[in-house]
């Protein structure tokens, strides 16, 4: 079994890995935002071009970076469908009973397809890079401000890694619970889907009763060694910024410029079909052509 | 200054069939460097008196005092855990973190020990009981006798001078317990620290300083191992089987056979056979 409290993290020794995890986790912010401004092709082009440099600085395959939008495929289909054939405005191309496709429909569509697979890209970079722990404690620092209205960061944060902590033991015991119905004659795989359901209660019941028991015996240990024994509470592991994460955002600043640059500085006609960089692109296409 | 004082300390439970006393009139008096093994039953209340050691339970009568400090004084209680260590039964509900530098860490950092101590300390907790070469990996897929030093290295962090250790071998496995067992009477031995052994093993007690036997709630006796073994009576009445060495021995005393008497380890009943063969 997979040690899942490593979640979907792949490691490799690289730039990326390295970088602090709060930078990481800001950067991972913003690139979900300003994504957000690309409006032309051009931009996009921007963006695949940035993902790919990190993919391959950061040493991971680009299979495997690719694989998180499996998750969300149908996701992606299903707006898209949507989009495709409900979306009226601009030329029509084709009709049939309600469904309409138009050229702004087909444009709408493939960037909307191109916004979320990006998005997803860059957020998978993030997990496949960072561990958990190193999550959580990047979630810890940078709450810290919250201390001053009273927010337990540091019992939240306590409370993720015990999770986290708690996943492999769980899924383990969870394993042993249907082993031993199976013995005693249970079966999981047969009988109609509401039966199906119904034989999960018998696994549930024990799990949970054990979680319980689990979380005593933690809640004794955890104050055996003076868990709250001080508010000034020390860290081991200490977050520092280096020059990497200051070149980390340089290279993202730029990529925030670029998409920048095309949504507000470059106009195009507003009757034309494209949008900011690809109007110029196209009409120099059209010159060359003739 | 005794490490740890009982006197006279009672404690009850509510349940649902009613009130059960857990502790009745317990007196307990270890001085600092023993190795005490507490032996009893299921039930007997030995894991109640560990707890009642770093005031996770309070007597209802009585007093408990570490290092002459009352566990009553809630102002004090972590200056008391921060000196009496407890390591539990099971290895898996006693760890916090996914990675065993930060599992160790967590009790000096709880404390507010500065960064570079902190990692002497885990350093040196992981070198005590021989798992130095795992600080980085994750406890999930070591076996139960090294999530079990893990845990005690967690313990050790906090420099404690007394540990507990609450049945911390009856979930493992013969190589595990012998494990766990070397590394606490090693601390005992190399760093002075005092250990209360709780368990149901009577063999894991015979080279400790004393026994103390609970029985119903009681401590019925506490002595020297050599004295403890020669009530047979009282360890049959605690629901304890003798070390199987020494119940060969009494078979063979019974039979007519002249042995010597303390014979507690298989080495000595070997030599003794040897002995007479000869």
């Amino acid at each position: 079994m997979r040690d899942m409290s490593f979640g979907q993290y792949y490691p490799t020794n690289s730039p990326i890995h390295k970088l602090d995890p709060r930078a990481k986790l800001i950067f991972s912010l913003l690139f979900m935002i300003f994504i957000f401004f690309a409006k032309s092709y051009t931009a996009f082009l921007y963006v695949i071009i940035f993902l790919t440099i990190v993919t391959i600085v950061a040493k991971i395959p680009l299979k495997i970076v690719l694989k998180s939008i499996k998750l969300v495929l149908f996701l992606l289909i299903f707006t898209g469908l949507i989009n495709l054939f409900l979306y009226k405005e601009g030329t029509v191309l084709a009709q049939w009973w309600i469904f309409t496709i138009t050229d702004r429909g087909i444009d709408l569509t493939v960037k909307l397809a191109l916004r979320l697979s990006l998005l997803i890209i860059g957020t998978s970079i993030l997990t496949l890079t960072t561990t958990p722990m190193e999550l959580t404690d990047a979630i810890e620092s940078l709450l810290k401000p919250l201390k001053y209205i009273k927010v337990p960061v540091h019992d939240i944060a306590i409370t993720m890694s015990i999770a986290l902590r708690f996943i492999p033991t769980l899924l383990e015991e969870t394993d042993k619970i249907i082993a031993a119905q199976k013995a005693r004659g249970a079966s999981f795989d047969t009988g109609k889907v509401h039966e199906r359901v119904l034989s999960i209660v018998p696994i549930l019941i024990p799990l949970f009763v054990s979680s319980f028991r689990r979380a005593d015996e933690l809640a004794d240990a955890l104050d055996a060694r003076c868990y709250n024994a001080t508010k000034n509470r020390t860290k081991m592991k200490k977050l520092t910024f280096t020059y990497r994460d200051l070149v980390a955002f340089i290279i993202l600043s730029i990529l925030i410029v670029l998409i920048m640059l095309d949504c507000y500085y470059v106009k195009a006609p507003a009757e034309s079909l494209f949008f900011g960089t690809d109007y110029y692109i196209v009409n120099l296409f059209k010159s060359w052509i003739g | 200054m005794k490490a740890i004082q009982i006197t006279n300390a009672t404690l009850e439970y509510k349940t649902q069939n009613g009130i059960v006393r857990a502790l009745d009139n317990v007196s307990l008096n270890v001085e600092e460097g023993e190795f005490i093994a507490l032996l009893g039953h299921n039930g007997s209340g030995k894991s109640t008196l560990a707890k009642i050691l770093n005031g996770l339970l309070i007597p209802r009568l009585g007093d408990v005092e570490i290092f002459g400090v009352n566990t009553k004084d809630t102002a004090k209680i972590f200056e008391i855990r921060s000196n009496i260590g407890m390591v539990f039964q099971n290895p898996d509900n006693q760890m916090i973190a996914s990675i065993v530098e930060d599992d160790i860490a967590f009790g000096p950092e709880n404390l507010g020990i500065p960064r570079e101590e902190i990692i002497e300390r885990v350093n040196w907790a992981l070198e005590k009981v021989g798992m130095s070469e795992h600080k980085k990996s994750t406890p999930f897929k070591m076996s139960g006798g090294q999530k079990q030093r893990i845990a005690i290295a967690g313990i050790l962090a906090i420099k404690p001078r007394i540990i507990v250790f609450d049945e911390s071998t009856a979930m493992l496995d013969p190589q595990g317990r012998n494990e766990v067992l070397k590394v606490a009477k090693q601390l005992n031995k190399e760093d002075n620290i005092t250990i209360i052994w709780i368990t149901h093993y009577m063999y894991e007690a015979v080279d400790s300083d004393r026994i103390a036997i609970m029985t119903d709630s009681r401590i019925v006796a506490i002595d020297t191992p050599k004295e403890i073994f020669k009530r047979t009576d009282l360890i049959e009445q605690a629901g304890l089987d003798l070390p199987l060495p020494l119940a060969i021995a009494n078979q063979l005393k019974a039979n007519g056979i002249e042995l010597q008497d303390n014979i507690l380890t298989e080495q000595q009943l070997k030599e003794e056979l040897c002995k007479i063969l000869k």
